[in-house]
């Protein structure tokens, strides 16, 4: 009976985006702060890794400057994280684990196919091998995204995204 | 000539350093192409060249070995809580992850080969390797003990040590790298700036062969300037020359033929006069000798026409058989001097019996080579021969003149056709001749679209022919144009042709000379009156409107008089033809009247009548049994068209027929002459406000106009007759007399 309710509640919520977020079961990998719309712990959006790959994303095969050949990485777009999270912005400030951070654009989410890596070769991503997520530019659609700016924006072990008016 | 070699040097010049310029053009584009083909492996080099940075990835492996290190340092002062051992196998973590950053991250060459740094990442992997399953162990909830971690301390100590050397290293690679690369960019700038001054070299060199060969080329083209510009200068001089001697020529030709004509005329009256035998035979000399130099001098200045393209083409309807039976029986006479008998054989049936050409200028041709073969030919025949024949669908008419003369041989033929030249010098003082005949038969033939050519055997004698492409006509058509012209040969009466205006006297004269007539000119009714009175004529020919004495009242008083001519015909020139006229020219005893213009016809007409009917006595009570025709008044009917506007052509070609161009050429212009004057004259009476001499001045115009055939000013002139002309009127008929002028005599 609860189960049903729930699964009719997730359906509305995937039927509207706008509505609530989900409160994570499991272990939070990844906060959005700042400007969102619809938190869900403490005045941010927290997900657990079931809740971002529930997210529409895609599966993607490439080479980067950090991998040895040719590599599949698979996420949530980074638009749908951020929609689901109700943000509302101009830029972003992606704050990795190690106090690594970078500042980009909004529009390199909205406009381009950036995904949020949680899983490499199909498993998932651990902070051993750049986990929980990492940032990953569509090199593949777009080589002149292939150079040091967008590198230097590929934050991988992200533990926070804050977004900013 | 030295001028014109070096207009080509400088044209040539201006080639070969064009050809210069060409390669040079093509190696320009090799370097540039070898330019651009170098920039963009470099910038391929570029962007090959991208990579992870190495000095930073390990910066941030050294600077997590060392928050490890802390970490560990603040389990080991505390007492190990979760937190805090969370934390370290966080630390630991993110150091295994860049561990394996720079393990397989892509770095330039001066990283992933350098030996030292191979060695020292080697170690570094090796002991985050050893320390990994004691931090599994913690991840798990193990707790470490003090001794553990002190182990692992130490061992931190020594990856700290090794990170730092690998961070030192490879700052120092990276230092020689940029070093490097610097220098690259530098070989690649040194490269660069020597094909760009290559480049510009070139460029400069470009420029200033451009410059050299547009200044040859502009001064070559100065030199043609100036070469067509005396060519030109040359041209007009030789053509100025050309002309002055055709005009010369002409007028020579002119100014000779006017006292031949009258040692000709004057020659063939004194055969007429009773001479003794000896005197008649020199009389009779000096005839054929003038007539002789008659010939030469029209085949000069037919030559002359021919050499300046001014030979000029009618076109008429002309009966075949009667040319050249009229041609013939011209040359029989000097056949019969030699003993030849002429031969003229034409078939019975022709289609090109009627045909369109020049017929004067084809009697010219037959006529001419009619004479050089009875000239040639001794007590032989001499044979006219008329063939048809169609030739591509076209009708070719074919006439042969064959002798049994003399002959020609080869070389002879050669020279047959070349003005001036006669076969041999003896042929010139046996048989005398210009040698322009054949060149102006040729030359007429091919005028008229034929061919003209000959073949003879010596002592056997020559064939001479030609053929032209005719187009028939209607025997109608010739009959029309031909008119009475081959009517029976006239009498020879003596005329008094009384008339005022120049022109009319000149034309009537010229056309009563040419109908063999003797003519006496006066030039008003007074001077009429007081000839009349002295000598007796076959009749008068009297104009109506005159000044000082009209013709009715002329009329009156030579009857009156019964001088000389006191029975003599009197008939009336008139140019308006009314009822009225008629009654007043029969009741001053006139014997008929014609209208004018004069025509040939007419005046043939009128003198037949005249021979006809033997001059009687003028009788008041039966004026009209006078066997004149009845006068035919052709006022405007069916005028053919016009080739220069106002000019009537069959009028014109009537003039030229009976007179010559030249003659008419001399008509038109004492016309405008005459016509200055009237025209002053009718101003002088429109300012009198004398209605009479106004009428009377344009009577004259309009007789004067139609005689040489302008007709548009004769109407005009008619038309401001009916009205009362205003001096802006008179001023507009002069303006048109004066246009045609320009148009006819300019």
């Amino acid at each position: 009976m609860k189960s049903a309710l729930t699964f009719i509640f997730a359906a509305l919520l995937a039927a509207a985006p706008a509505a609530e977020l989900d409160v994570p079961k499991g272990p939070v990998i990844l906060t959005i702060s700042g400007a969102v719309a619809q938190p869900n712990r403490d005045g941010s959006a927290v997900f657990d890794l079931s809740m971002l790959e529930g997210l529409e994303g895609r599966r993607v095969t490439m080479e980067t400057p950090w991998t040895q050949g040719e590599v599949e990485f698979s996420g949530p777009f980074l638009r749908e994280v951020l929609e689901a999270a109700g943000a509302d912005g101009s830029r972003l400030i992606i704050r990795a684990l190690n106090g690594y951070s970078a500042e980009l654009p909004i529009s390199d989410a909205r406009d381009i196919d950036t995904i949020l890596a949680t899983r490499l070769d199909g498993k998932i991503m651990t902070v051993r091998t750049k986990g929980p997520s990492m940032l990953v530019y569509p090199f593949d659609q777009d080589r002149a995204l292939y150079n040091e700016k967008y590198f230097a924006r590929s934050v991988w072990q992200i533990g926070e995204i804050e977004v900013l008016r | 000539m030295t001028r014109v070699r070096r207009t080509a040097d400088i044209m040539r010049k201006a080639g070969s350093t064009t050809l210069i310029l060409q390669i040079l053009s093509a190696v320009l584009l090799l370097v540039l192409i070898m330019l651009f083909v170098d920039i963009s492996r470099q910038f391929r080099f570029l962007q090959d060249g991208i990579r992870e940075n190495a000095v930073w990835s390990v910066y941030q492996l050294d600077r997590e070995a060392r928050t490890l290190d802390d970490s560990l340092a603040d389990l080991r002062r505390q007492s190990p809580s979760k937190v805090l051992i969370d934390e370290l196998s966080l630390r630991y973590d993110i150091l295994h992850s860049r561990v394996q950053v720079v393990k397989e991250s892509k770095f330039s060459s001066y990283f992933t080969e350098d030996p030292k740094i191979l060695r020292l990442l080697g170690e570094i992997e090796t002991t985050v390797a050893a320390i990994q399953p004691a931090f599994d162990r913690y991840a798990e909830g193990t707790i470490p003990n003090a001794a553990e971690l002190e182990k692992l301390d130490l061992a931190l100590a020594g990856l700290v040590k090794l990170t730092e050397d690998l961070l030192v290293q490879t700052n120092m690679q990276l230092s020689a790298e940029r070093a490097d690369a610097r220098a690259t960019i530098l070989d690649l700038e040194k490269t660069s700036a020597i094909m760009l001054a290559l480049l510009m070299v070139s460029v400069v060199f470009l420029v200033v062969t451009l410059r050299r060969q547009l200044k040859s080329v502009r001064k070559a083209g100065l030199e043609l300037e100036g070469m067509a510009q005396r060519l030109t200068e040359a041209y007009e001089a030789a053509d100025a020359g050309n002309r002055a001697k055709s005009q010369f020529m002409a007028t020579m030709g002119h100014e000779i033929r006017t006292p031949l004509n009258a040692i000709l005329g004057m020659s063939e009256l004194l055969e007429f006069s009773e001479l003794p035998e000896d005197a008649l035979s020199s009389v009779k000399t000096i005839r054929s000798s003038g007539e002789a130099l008659l010939e030469v001098i029209n085949e000069i200045l037919d030559y002359s026409k021919i050499e300046h393209g001014k030979l000029e083409l009618e076109e008429r309807a002309v009966d075949i058989r009667a040319l050249s039976e009229t041609t013939v029986s011209i040359i029989r006479g000097r056949a019969d001097d030699h003993g030849n008998s002429i031969v003229l054989d034409i078939p019975y049936s022709l289609d090109a019996l009627y045909v369109r050409t020049d017929p004067t200028r084809l009697r010219q041709v037959l006529l001419n080579l009619l004479s050089n073969a009875a000239k040639f030919t001794t007590r032989g025949t001499v044979t006219l021969r008329l063939r048809e024949f169609y030739r591509h669908g076209k009708l070719m008419l074919r006439f042969e003149v064959e002798d049994t003369g003399i002959g020609i041989d080869e070389a002879g033929l050669a020279k047959l056709f070349k003005p001036f030249s006669q076969v041999d010098a003896s042929i010139s003082r046996k048989y005398g001749g210009t040698g322009l005949g054949l060149t102006i038969c040729k030359q007429i033939v091919e005028k008229l679209g034929g061919e003209l050519g000959m073949s003879s055997t010596v002592g056997v004698g020559s064939i001479f022919w030609f053929e032209l492409a005719v187009v028939a006509v209607g025997k109608d058509e010739v009959r029309r144009q031909a008119g009475g012209q081959d009517k029976a040969p006239l009498p020879r009466l003596r005329i008094l042709l009384v008339e005022d205006n120049r022109v009319n006297q000149l034309v009537a004269t010229r056309f009563l000379a040419r109908l063999g007539q003797e003519v006496v000119v006066a030039r008003d009714g007074a001077e009429a009156v007081s000839i009349a009175r002295e000598q007796p004529f076959d009749t008068i020919l009297m104009d109506m409107q005159m000044p000082v004495m009209d013709g009715i009242e002329a009329t009156r008083r030579i009857i009156a008089e019964g001088g000389a001519c006191s029975t003599t015909p009197i008939i009336a020139m008139t140019a308006n033809a009314s009822d009225d006229d008629r009654r007043r020219c029969i009741e001053a005893g006139m014997a008929g009247f014609e209208s004018k213009p004069i025509t040939m016809e007419r005046l043939r007409n009128v003198i037949q009548s005249i021979a006809q009917v033997p001059a009687t006595g003028h009788d008041d009570d039966e004026p009209d049994d006078i066997g004149l025709p009845e006068p035919i008044i052709i006022d405007d009917v069916d005028l053919p068209a016009l080739s220069i506007e106002g000019l009537d052509e069959a009028r014109h070609s009537e003039l030229v027929d009976a007179l010559g161009e030249d003659v008419f050429r001399e008509l038109v212009e004492s016309f405008f002459d005459d016509a200055a004057s009237l025209i002053k004259d009718l101003h002088v009476a429109l300012a009198n406000h004398d209605p009479e001499r106004i009428d009377r001045v344009l009577h004259t115009i309009k007789g004067a106009a139609v005689n040489v055939g302008l007709n548009d000013i004769a109407d005009k002139a008619h038309a401001l007759r009916r009205v009362r002309p205003s001096p802006a009127d008179v001023d507009r008929l002069s303006d048109e007399i004066e246009t045609l002028k320009f148009k006819l005599v300019a």
